[in-house]
Formats: structure tokens, C-alpha cells, sequence
């Protein structure tokens, strides 16, 4: 893959309640998509150990994004939804 | 919460409509969350169902109860899911189609009790973190998709 194709940017459809646009490149990391996420709606960045990304990537079934791996490892493509979930929706006993 | 403008509406009308805004926008998203909703208008007050199937065999419906919405968060419980379309404000819940797992409290009354945001009996001295108007992780739309992940992914 070129590194022209590696950067090709696209736009992911944050799901948050509402879907946001984000765009993003391939080989940005999954954290770096989910600070753009938090951003898109005024989440502050100390925020974000209480979020998760999921995905459907294989199948119907939402998968949690790994924050290590990239846009281009998962083939997200373009306007793909992805959900900004909470990870700790529990509350503790 | 969205903004709604509820200028020359009655409070009653008001607070369902800030409950309606909520419903659409779970509406908005049933095909990318493959869950099931119907609105049902109690009078005062709005009811939300949703029905979650995490397999053939296991299907779940809440029932969120929005009768003081936004004041208080919806009370929620879960009901027959064969009760789907024909439900409304009287149909009791049944403990036989509650989700069981961690995070399911046996303990705290008649029904489980989920310990998740966003619903009526897990705040009251329980836990804080209920506004007015909640904040979007304890939001109605937000306490729907905790659920829903939390019946796909950890309950059964």
C-alpha cells in the first residue's frame, strides 16, 4: 500500500446519540479516533478511560475497537458507524 | 439533551416532548442497533419499549416508565416480551424475563435491579450522578444503548 493510500482520509459517522462526522486517515490509531470523537462532542479529554469504540466489523456484531490498532487494520470504511459507548455504563455496589 | 423548544406547550406537553426527543433519536438508530421501539402515550406521560434480541431463543423488552422525565430518571423494568405491541402503563413486569448476570442486584427489591445508568432505582440514595437535565451518559438515549450492549454483550 502507498503511502498516499495509507493516509487517504475518510469520514466516520461517530454514533453518540446522534451521529457526528469525524474524519480521519488510515493510519491513525483508534485512540487518536477517539479523542477526535470526544472532541466532536465537547467531552473533555480527561474523559476518555470512561469511553470505548465499537464496531461492527465482522458481521453484525459490535466489536470493541483495539486503541493500538489502526483505521486501516480494521478496514473501517468510509461513513462507517461507530458507536462512542460508555465503558463503565455500571455503577459500582 | 437536545434543545427542544417547548415554548407555549403545557408542562405536561413539555416534558413529553423532551421525552419524544429522546425517543427519536433511539428511533434514528434502530437499524444500526437492532432494537425494536414502540412509543405508547399514557395521558400525562410517555412509556418507551424496546425490544433487544440477543437470540431466538432470548428476547428481552424494557419498559421505561418517563412519568416524571426529566425530574426523575424513567422507571424501568422488564416485561413479557410477547407483551410487545399490546403493552401499556398497566402491564406488570415479570421477573422471569428479567436479564440475569453481574450487575443484575437481587437484593434491592420484588425485580433485579440493573446497576446502570440512567434508570429510576439505581439513583435515590443509591448512586448520584441524576440532573436536571441529565447529562447525555445518564440520558434516556444513552441509558437504552448501555442496556442493549449490556444485554449483548454480559447478560442472559
Amino acid at each position: 500500500m502507498s503511502t498516499e493510500e495509507k493516509t487517504k482520509p475518510k469520514e466516520l459517522e461517530i454514533v453518540y446519540g446522534v451521529n457526528k462526522p469525524l474524519d480521519v486517515t488510515e493510519d491513525e490509531t483508534i485512540l487518536e479516533v477517539k479523542k477526535g470523537a470526544l472532541g466532536l462532542y465537547d467531552i473533555p479529554e480527561s474523559e476518555i478511560d470512561n469511553f470505548i469504540l465499537k464496531a461492527k466489523i465482522e458481521g453484525n456484531k459490535d466489536e470493541q475497537l483495539d486503541e493500538a490498532k489502526t483505521v486501516g487494520v480494521y478496514k473501517l470504511h468510509n461513513k462507517q458507524k461507530v458507536t462512542l459507548a460508555a465503558g463503565k455504563p455500571f455503577g459500582g455496589r | 439533551m437536545a434543545d427542544v423548544d417547548v415554548s407555549g406547550l403545557s408542562p405536561e406537553e413539555q416534558l413529553k416532548s423532551l421525552v419524544r426527543a429522546e425517543y427519536d433519536k433511539l428511533d434514528a438508530q434502530s437499524d444500526f442497533f437492532g432494537w425494536q421501539l414502540r412509543l405508547h402515550d399514557a395521558g400525562d406521560y410517555y412509556v418507551i419499549f424496546v425490544r433487544v434480541e440477543k437470540s431466538a431463543e432470548r428476547v428481552f423488552v424494557e419498559m421505561l416508565e418517563c412519568d416524571d422525565y426529566p425530574q426523575q430518571a424513567p422507571r424501568a423494568t422488564f416485561i413479557d416480551p410477547e407483551l410487545f405491541e399490546s403493552a401499556d402503563e398497566t402491564t406488570k413486569p415479570d421477573g422471569a424475563f428479567y436479564p440475569r448476570g453481574q450487575y443484575m442486584v437481587i437484593d434491592r427489591g420484588p425485580f433485579p435491579v440493573m446497576c446502570i445508568k440512567g434508570h429510576r432505582d439505581y439513583y435515590g440514595g443509591w448512586h448520584d450522578g441524576w440532573t436536571n437535565p441529565p447529562a447525555h451518559d445518564h440520558s434516556l438515549c444513552q441509558h437504552v444503548v448501555n442496556v442493549r450492549n449490556a444485554l449483548l454483550d454480559i447478560w442472559s
